[in-house]
């Protein structure tokens, strides 16, 4: 089934190719955020410039809560690059389905400080209606007219791989010929501090403290952002006539209980990625590009290593690897949809993005053959993983057009 | 398309834990509403709610571990998949092969709760590890899956699908089912009572002060619960050829949104009406082949009139004829686990041949005028059953259960 | 504060929260029927009157201001101002 559009914002800018411009500069979103009513200091790659209306024009922002705004505009973008029109939404019901590993956390968490502090009398009424974990998903289907199957999906970190899963069954099972797929989060002090507190983040005390499969991380930094595709099945696509980005030929998912050793979660990671290469009928040795979510995660990343080196054997270091989340962070449920995005871009582009991590002579990703350099590269069939630190994995095969 | 059966049931609610002692409750028409006790209610308006006092004697299917460590929806979500897997009569599962798929509205609130009680008392350096690993609501699946050995059908998930999570969670499981990712899934739905929804259903002039009255004339709102149910799905040549116990076949569902408002449904009804015609066009059936509905019907006024617009639009004449109940009228709104619980009172309703009552139900109201079996249980037969669900944010489901005909 | 005022300030939180243009929003339109603000926006701004005014009124109070001229009139009963 084919990927006909594509819609992001993210810290790096809005559209692929410029996102893959500043990956390819090597430059990152991760720095150092200060809440100076917290007396905090906390790594991170938020967004720096969001102005919903840039996307969205004159209307009424009011119910929306900055997640709801950043699963709207990206899904604009989406629906623009795949052609959808307003009045087709308006005669042929869309279906929508949304990763996101908190969604609200900062709503539902202010929403119930001010009613401690006020008095449930004060508590809004609209306010609540955020603080739902699908409140994003809702506010995108009204935004968007979407009256088709609306569905929230929550699995952590790789929410945004899972809706995509999902929308891929329901079309293959014939339920859908036509998708909106997201991914968001959004970054806030409370779930920052949060992993912090957890050992999950860094506390960015040593330079290299972030460094995907560096020797010295500490954790990873917490991004936001949203990622859509719209995915559509072959005949849809042929009917509409839509340009087709890439398509995704298998899926594969799986879990495997956070405490477990580095060594079952691989395996686990491994088989959700030997059920789409199988189902995708790739072999692994036709894979031209992986991409991993590695991000700074002191077991996490142990773990993508060792899947990296199990799945490309001694071809480690010939083929291209891609890191996103040295730059995003770890944007948690939309990391998937940017992962498959880059992945698309870099096919066009035929330009991987340099690992700069491997610059500082950081002995784990010299291993893994990471290019400290932008690198050129031209494939067919890519592979996206991704490990998340609940102990859910997920595996995407995308086929690139020629 | 392969067939999928319901083979077992768990219920954990505010009538009794277990289809053994919630089904005769429900029958009789008890009534679950209380003063609420898990925190203070002084500042609100309204008082009363349908809380879990105690899990009683099925404490048992929760180890001291697991009631120590575990949040209080995972807790309830565990107790019903432990009763719906004893119903179901599965005496071991391939960890491979058996998936959980659950649906929530708040997830584990009281660790929201927890941050701003750290917060506001200044000791939040003291939130440790437990935010990030209790709240993030998928971590609910992943107890259940951790604890139950069930990995399959590419791993638990959650879909936080608010109102119509229980319902969302049986499609989901159908649908692996069919495409033969996993062979036995465990699906439904779970929520906790807490302060943050009480407050936000207060704050929406949406709780009414002594009862839930669904369709009645006076009805002044819903009465927030909690609980969780879990119905155990299987393809019918796999239940068959383990001589399962069959409670009925998932017919078909209807999903469809609303695209309106983030609480209040469209005036007319339309994505109502759009779920039912789906799922009766996926089931193949008439609406007048539907025995029984299970109703949302939350007893706020403006869900039990639309409700019953779009009934009318689907059954036409037919709508006068089919009874419908609201199992909410004596335990109240329990959220994310609502439809579950009622997707197991369908099957219930067609094992036994009785349909559940509306409590309740004093004044008919004149704009709600269709049979909903008031405040006595009766005697039928059941061979199809329609449920119902619509969520915050637009999502409506509707999901038809049938009897299982060999 | 006197009653102009008191208007003002309300009709300054009703164009907030329906999205309107003060020369829109007469003393006496009815905010829902002639403003079409949704009921759960009614509310809100009920509250942050209520709020804002430190009048703490009660879920029939609220539910009755249903124009700038009746919500500044419960005020002003409420903080006996001077008309």
């Amino acid at each position: 089934m084919a990927i006909t559009g594509v819609g992001l914002i993210t810290a790096l800018g809005d559209q692929p190719s410029e996102v893959h411009r500043v990956r390819c500069e090597g430059r990152s979103a991760v720095r150092v955020l200060d809440f100076p009513e917290r007396d905090a200091k906390l790594l991170g790659a938020s967004l720096t410039d969001f102005d919903a209306r840039r996307y969205l024009g004159d209307g009424n922002l009011r119910p929306l809560n900055h997640v709801g705004q950043l699963a709207i505009s990206a899904s604009q973008g989406a629906l623009e690059t795949a052609g959808v029109s307003r009045e087709e939404r308006d005669v042929h019901e869309m279906d929508l389905v949304l990763g996101t590993m908190f969604c609200s956390a900062h709503t539902i968490t202010q929403f119930d400080r001010k009613a401690q502090i006020s008095g449930p009398k004060y508590a809004m009424p609209l306010e609540f209606a955020n603080t739902v974990i699908n409140a994003a998903s809702g506010q995108t289907a009204i935004w968007h007219n979407l009256r088709g199957t609306t569905m929230t999906i929550s699995a952590g970190t790789v929410s945004g791989l899972r809706a995509l899963e999902y929308a891929a069954r329901r079309i293959a099972l014939g339920w859908s010929d036509q998708f909106l797929v997201g991914g968001v989060d959004e970054h806030c002090f409370e779930t920052s501090w949060a992993f912090q507190q957890s050992g999950h983040a860094s506390d960015g005390s040593e330079e290299a403290s972030v460094t995907p499969f560096g020797t010295s991380r500490r954790g990873f930094a917490p991004g936001e952002g949203a990622g859509f595709l719209v995915l559509e099945s072959g005949a849809s696509a042929r009917r509409r006539g839509s340009t087709i980005l890439g398509t995704v030929l298998g899926w594969g998912s799986g879990y495997c209980p956070a405490h477990e050793s580095e060594t079952l979660r691989a395996a686990t990671a491994l088989e959700a990625i030997a059920t789409a290469l199988s189902m995708a009928d790739c072999e692994a040795a036709r894979i031209g590009y992986l991409s991993c979510s590695a991000n700074g995660s002191i077991k996490g990343d142990e773990i993508e290593a060792r899947v990296l080196r199990e799945v490309l054997g001694d071809r480690l270091g010939k083929v291209p690897v891609a890191v996103p989340a040295e730059s995003f962070g770890n944007a948690l449920a939309p990391s998937g949809i940017f992962q498959a995005v880059e992945a698309l871009e870099t096919a066009r582009q035929g330009v991987l993005p340099p690992f700069y991590g491997a610059r500082n002579g950081n002995l784990g990703a010299a291993e893994l053959g990471l290019s400290p350099e932008p690198m050129e590269c031209a494939f067919d069939r890519a592979l996206v993983f991704s490990c998340g630190l609940d102990g859910s994995v997920s595996a995407v095969v995308l086929g690139i057009n020629s | 398309m392969q067939q999928v059966v319901v083979t077992g049931l768990g219920v954990v609610t505010p009538l009794g834990h277990g289809a053994d002692v919630f089904w005769p409750a429900v029958l009789r028409g008890e009534s679950a509403f209380a003063e609420v006790s898990s925190f203070d209610t002084t500042k609100y308006r309204i008082h009363r709610g349908a809380e879990i006092a105690t899990l009683g004697a099925r404490d048992k299917y929760l180890s001291e571990e697991e009631a120590a460590s575990m949040g209080r929806t995972a807790q309830f979500a565990l107790v019903a998949a432990r009763l719906g897997l004893r119903d179901s009569g599965l005496s071991s599962l391939d960890p491979g092969r058996t998936g959980v798929v659950m649906g929530t509205t708040s997830g584990e609130p009281s660790e929201i709760e927890r941050f701003n009680d750290l917060d506001l008392s200044g000791d939040l350096d003291q939130i440790g590890g437990r935010f990030i690993s209790h709240y993030p609501c998928n971590h609910i699946p992943g107890q259940l899956a951790t604890r139950l050995k069930a990995f399959g059908g590419g791993g638990p998930v959650m879909l936080p699908v608010a109102c119509a999570a229980g319902n969302c969670a049986i499609t989901y499981a159908a649908d692996l089912l069919q495409l033969g990712e996993a062979d036995v899934m465990l699906a439904g739905g779970a929520d906790s009572f807490s302060r943050i929804t009480f407050t936000g259903f207060a704050g929406l002039m949406a709780i009414a002060p002594e009862r839930c009255q669904p369709f009645d004339l006076n009805r002044k709102g819903m009465m927030p619960g909690e609980g969780a149910a879990f119905l155990v799905l299987e393809r019918a040549e796999h239940a068959l050829k383990r001589g399962a116990k069959i409670y009925a076949e998932v017919a078909g569902y209807g999903l469809s949104c609303d695209a309106f408002h983030m609480t209040g449904g469209d005036r007319e009804g339309k994505g109502a009406v759009r779920a039912m015609e789906k799922a009766l066009e996926r089931s193949r059936l008439n609406s007048e082949e539907i025995d029984y509905i299970s109703a949302h019907g939350t007893g706020t006024k403006s869900n039990d009139l639309h409700e019953t617009i779009a009934v009318k639009k689907v059954f036409g004449e037919a709508a006068r004829k089919v009874p419908m109940s609201s199992v909410k009228s004596m335990f109240g709104h329990t959220m994310g686990a609502a439809s579950a619980i009622e997707a197991a009172v369908c099957c219930l309703t067609i094992e036994h041949g009785v349909v559940p009552p509306t409590m309740n139900l004093e004044n008919p109201d004149p704009e709600c005028d269709l049979d909903y079996v008031p405040n006595e249980s009766r005697e039928q037969t059941v061979d199809v059953a329609m449920s119902n669900a619509y969520a915050f944010g637009g999502t409506n489901a509707s999901l038809i259960l049938r009897r299982w005909l060999s | 504060m006197k009653k102009e005022a008191l208007k003002q300030r309300i009709r300054e939180i009703v164009c907030e929260y329906g999205q309107l243009q003060p020369d829109e929003v007469g003393d006496d339109a009815n905010l829902h029927t002639d403003l079409g603000i949704d009921s759960l926006s009614l509310l809100e701004i009920a509250l942050r009157v209520d709020q804002e005014f430190e009048t703490d009124f009660s879920e029939e109070e609220l539910l009755k201001m249903s124009s700038v001229s009746a919500a500044a009139a419960l005020v002003a009963n409420q903080l006996a101002v001077e008309a």
